[in-house]
């Protein structure tokens, strides 16, 4: 049975606004009393404010990266039209773009057109799933609210964790996150339990940003684990087109996270997201990342692996097609003794799309007997179309067995052939090849998901070849 | 012949521009087995890859005919669907496509028919025993990892589920241990029928200790040099190839 | 007179992530380098292959068009415009120059700074070796510039053997930059031993069918900082590039090797591969690699491998079971990384020389 909940993650914040909001304009036209504006509408507690405004001066201070992918289409000088919720939009199903709608009806999201006008069937959903999942969990002393609850609701645990994971003074989107963050999940899972199924997060407020600038913040307890999966393959359409969300994971000792994504933020986005994970002694971290959105994705979770023992294993795949520009990866940094990374980034690239690998994998130099293995593939489908991999090793001790491996190519003629020869399709053929090279993400993923990935490569490859 | 199976006129290929097979004759019946045997570079590859159009081989004349349909102009996976099966050399493999699945569309795109995947799997697993290969193997990825014999048993499964009319066997007893080519050999006979015909492309003899062939082709320089029974194994076995080469370097 | 170096040197092809401060390498102090004439002979055997070649010791008269900044634009227009050496080589068409060609270069307190500009053009089918060997006297601070560039002409064989054996104060920057035509082929050796700053970029413009082949070695021990850098731009069909860089490091030397693959549009059928191998014998030590694989043609390979540790304790145990120490084993071990590079050295006096100074090292002497 396909679960109803993708349609929860069409941006509610298009339609179900109800409040006007008045600013005015300074500079790029953020400035404190758009600030106090948002919180006052929360109805924060007095630190989350001051936070906001520290990460609004920070802002204000920091450059934009000048290495990655060109963001000059986003209009930095006047961030306030990405912030600001567009009070006077009228979204009507004929105002979604054509390619989003014939995703929906192709992907099999059923009558995805009056669900979307009604705004209510899949929010309805998900409020039954996590009201019986919520009962569930109570039992166990599991929390898991919508963040802007749990400011309020866990006041101590969040001002605790809240961006102490990443800073914002880490970069100049994660101080901008500091100052205008909406919704998102918080999750927390006590020591010991061990959590059986996935979590996703169903969470959709009606807040102003919700789904743009989104807080995720999970904490796994000694001994607990979890797997959480955010997003899923429905396309998310916004016309406020930057999406720079973060997500803080506390992995504390002998607990295990898995956190899945599957990406696809429809194709005028600017998705600039910062993930983060602190994994303490013997805890384990597992960022499952499919990337398949965007027009611009600048994604690069990172673990700290802070104690002995420490794990971080990373499955990714990228699939940039026409005007997309995709630069995601992983960094590991290895602060401790006996810590572990593995990292198995795919990527594919075609009709113009540019796929980009950049990670990093830095041994700090207390950090003696660490094991790293890196696997990088790339898959080139035509000559249009671009494929670049910028991989960091930074080894500050010795006793270390670090293995890298980059691999860049095409389709070879030779496996056609083959396949061709069993009486398969040409395009059959390459659909299954890539299909194969996506594999190890897949199985990592829910069936429903694993499917509906699948569906999206059929999709991302129908009409290409032939 | 009153029913023309396969039927291969005045042959010729070339490989990125070198000729290689230069006008080469061979017909062959329903139920028939063929040997062609012949020394490194005469053309045997060539043969079983141009018979399932390989696009690297290059037709520069003569003709491909099977069940009396001109199979030069055909794609791979057409011909597929007429019927022939290529058992490979060196079979490609597959990351991430696992065999039943891969097995499955492959059966399903031949048949035009949709199977079931319990029906399809019970039918794998049976030809899977015959073969003695591990369940196990069905879900895993097509060849990846799989060794030498593994990988020329996959293609015998693959070519017991597929049952195709006409089936063409690269070298497939090559690089086996004795067992293999025990159990490959095996897989050959089951599938040999009257209504089918296979084409054993070889340099050595030892699979045909198991399978008896109707015809035994030399396939010398990019021609048949010579054709005849069975009794032409001990001959090639006696005095090798490098006497046929020179006499039909004389010829 | 003498000129004041200050601008970072061998910054990436591509930026990444900003808090490695690996896009480029910033100089812990500016560096003085003086530019006065060096007085020594330099050419070894200048009579053997004189006849064979058009040579002239000395900077060029007229600059080409370089490929690339270089080390940094600053350091490679010190060289084009302040050299004071340097040798300009054109070999004939079809002309096969078998012996090589072997510039030495010894820096002391009297010849402090080198500054050469050398030009290497070889015409069609042609072939020639030159083998640069940069030493200096202990305790002598001196400054190596070097800017090399070399133009191989369709089916042309240029052979580059870059050895740097400079003592402890010794600073080394050496570009070379190599156009490579049509079916020619450009091979480099290149050992970094010394110094206490060695800089190096090698880029080269790979056309249709063209060639390079790199065997690099580098040795850092004490607080030596070595920063290397090789792109090799595929620009031709079938162009193809192999490199493979071993390393060892020791103390609290530091080293960045930075390589780049750059199969552009259009290089299609074009193989590159890139391989790095690091021995590290103390946690004190800094290794960085950035390996760049970018991509803009389907019908590529380009592949990249890299490993990274401490010798096998299982080999060493091994060794030690037959009756060698811990240093005689780690001597052994790390001869054996470098005997494919050293091995590649057409001169058997630096064969020896090259092992020496290796052994010397590890020994701690």
């Amino acid at each position: 049975m396909r679960k109803k909940t993708q349609v929860a993650d069409v941006n509610r914040s298009l339609y179900d606004i109800k409040d006007k909001f008045e600013y005015s304009f300074k500079t790029d036209g953020l400035n404190e009393d758009v600030i106090r504006e948002i919180s006052a509408q929360k109805n924060e507690p007095d630190w989350m404010l001051e936070f906001r405004l520290k990460s609004l001066g920070i802002y204000h201070k920091l450059d934009v990266p000048p290495w990655g992918p060109d963001i000059s289409g986003l209009d930095i000088d006047n961030i306030i039209t990405y912030v600001k919720p567009k009070t006077d939009l009228n979204v009507t199903w004929d105002d979604v773009p054509e390619d989003i709608k014939n995703t929906f009806v192709r992907l099999g999201i059923p009558q995805a057109e009056h669900k979307y006008l009604a705004g209510v069937g899949a929010q309805y959903d998900s409020e039954v799933v996590y009201h019986s999942v919520q009962e569930n969990f109570r039992k166990q002393g599991v929390i898991y609210l919508d963040m802007d609850t749990a400011v309020k609701e866990y006041e101590d645990l969040v001002r605790k964790h809240f961006m102490k994971c990443v800073p914002p003074s880490d970069h100049k989107f994660a101080a901008l996150h500091g100052a205008v963050w909406s919704g998102g999940s918080f999750v927390y899972v006590p020591a010991g339990i061990k959590v059986e199924i996935p979590l996703q997060s169903y969470f959709r407020s009606n807040a102003p940003g919700a789904g743009q600038f989104e807080h995720t913040l999970i904490i796994v307890e000694e001994g607990a684990s979890l797997h959480f999966i955010e997003g899923c393959s429905a396309p998310k359409y916004s016309v406020n087109n930057l999406h720079a969300g973060c997500v803080e994971l506390y992995v504390k000792e002998g607990a295990f996270l898995r956190y899945s994504t599957i990406e696809n933020w429809s194709k005028n986005m600017y998705n600039l997201n910062t993930k983060r994970a602190i994994v303490e002694k013997n805890g384990t971290i597992e960022w499952i990342s499919g990337s398949f959105g965007s027009k611009v994705s600048m994604l690069y979770p990172m673990s700290i692996l802070k104690g002995e023992g420490a794990r971080s294993d990373y499955t990714g795949i990228t699939f940039a097609g026409e005007d997309q520009v995709l630069d995601t990866g992983t960094k590991v940094v290895h602060a401790a003794p006996y810590t572990t990374s593995n990292i198995n980034a795919k990527s594919i690239s075609k009709s113009g799309g540019v796929s980009v690998y950049r990670g990093v994998v830095r041994v700090l130099p207390n950090a003696h007997h660490v094991k790293s293995s890196i696997s990088c593939e790339s898959l080139m489908l035509d000559s249009d179309s671009r494929s670049d991999t910028i991989p960091v090793l930074d080894i500050n001790n010795d006793e270390v067995d670090i293995g890298h491996e980059a691999k860049i190519g095409r389709i070879s003629d030779e496996v056609i052939f083959y396949l061709m020869s069993r009486g398969i399709s040409e395009e059959e053929a390459r659909a299954m090849i890539v299909r194969g090279f996506a594999e190890p993400i897949a199985k990592e993923l829910p069936l429903e998901y694993a499917v509906e990935m699948n569906n999206l490569i059929r999709l991302e490859l129908e009409g290409t070849i032939g | 012949m009153a029913e023309r199976f396969l039927v291969i006129k005045d042959l010729h290929v070339n490989v990125e521009d070198s000729p290689i097979l230069k006008g080469l004759n061979l017909e062959v019946g329903r139920g028939e087995v063929h040997v062609i045997m012949g020394p490194n570079g005469a053309g045997k590859s060539t043969l079983a890859n141009v018979l399932l159009g390989h696009p690297k081989y290059e037709v520069t004349a003569g003709t491909i005919e099977f069940e009396g349909k001109l199979l030069n102009d055909l794609k791979p996976d057409e011909r597929a669907k007429l019927g022939l099966f290529l058992s490979f050399q060196y079979p490609e493999e597959i990351p991430g496509v696992t065999m039943e699945n891969f097995l499955r569309m492959a059966k399903i795109a031949q048949t035009g028919e949709s199977i079931s995947i319990t029906k399809f799997n019970r039918i794998l697993r049976e030809k899977m025993d015959l073969l003695a290969m591990k369940p196990e193997y069905a879900s895993r990825y097509v060849n990846d990892g799989f060794s030498g014999g593994e990988k020329k048993k996959s293609e015998i499964l693959q070519m017991l589920v597929l049952e195709p009319k006409l089936a063409v066997l690269d070298e497939t007893d090559s690089g086996l241990d004795v067992d293999a080519v025990r159990v490959v050999a095996q897989g050959v006979k089951q599938y040999r029928s009257s209504e089918n015909a296979i084409v054993i492309i070889t340099h050595h003899s030892r699979i045909l200790e198991y399978i008896q062939p109707d015809y035994v082709h030399f396939l010398i320089d990019g021609r048949i040099a010579k054709s005849g029974g069975p009794e032409l194994i001990a001959e090639i076995e006696q005095s090798g190839f490098a006497a046929l080469q020179s006499q039909s370097g004389r010829a | 007179m003498s000129v004041v170096i200050n601008q970072p040197v061998n910054t990436l092809p591509v930026l990444t992530y900003r808090w490695l401060k690996l896009n480029e390498l910033k100089l812990s102090e500016p560096i003085g380098i003086p530019i006065k004439p060096y007085s020594k002979q330099f050419v070894a055997n200048l009579d053997a292959v004189k006849q064979m070649i058009e040579i002239d010791t000395g900077p060029p008269a007229a600059e080409i068009q370089v490929l690339g900044a270089g080390v940094s634009s600053q350091l490679t227009r010190l060289s084009q415009t302040s050299a004071n050496t340097g040798i300009q080589i054109i070999v004939p068409p079809n002309t096969v120059v078998e012996q090589p060609l072997e510039i030495a270069y010894r820096l002391d307190a009297d010849d402090c700074s080198v500054i050469d500009n050398n030009l290497i053009i070889a015409e069609a089918d042609s072939q020639i070796t030159l083998i640069f060997d940069y030493s200096s006297a202990p305790d002598a601070a001196v400054v190596h510039n070097g800017l090399t560039q070399i133009v191989a002409k369709s089916g042309s064989v240029v052979n580059i053997v870059k050895i740097q054996r400079m003592q402890d104060q010794a600073v080394h920057f050496d570009a070379v930059m190599a156009e490579i035509e049509p079916h020619a082929r450009v091979n480099l050796i290149q050992a970094e031993l010394g110094g206490k700053l060695a800089v190096t970029n090698y880029v080269t413009n790979l056309h249709q069918a063209a060639d390079t082949k790199i065997n690099s070695l580098y040795f850092g021990d004490q607080d030596r900082v070595i920063d290397v850098s090789y792109l090799m731009n595929h620009i031709g069909r079938h162009s193809t590039s192999q490199l493979t860089a071993r390393g060892v490091l020791k103390d609290r030397a530091r080293k960045a090797f930075k390589g780049t693959l750059d199969f552009k549009k259009g290089a299609s059928r074009a193989e590159g591969s890139e391989h790095e191998y690091v021995l590290l014998l103390d946690p004190t030590v800094k290794s960085d690699s950035v390996p760049l694989l970018l991509c803009g043609e389907e019908d590529v390979k380009g592949e990249h491998a890299a490993s990274c540790g401490k010798f096998d304790p299982d080999q060493l145990f091994y060794l030690m079971s037959r009756g060698f120490d811990k240093i005689q084993a780690t001597k052994l071990i790390v001869e054996a990384v470098f005997s494919p590079v050293i091995g590649e050295i057409p001169n058997d006096k630096l064969q020896t020389v090259i092992s020496e100074v290796i052994q010397r090292r590890l020994a701690g002497e």
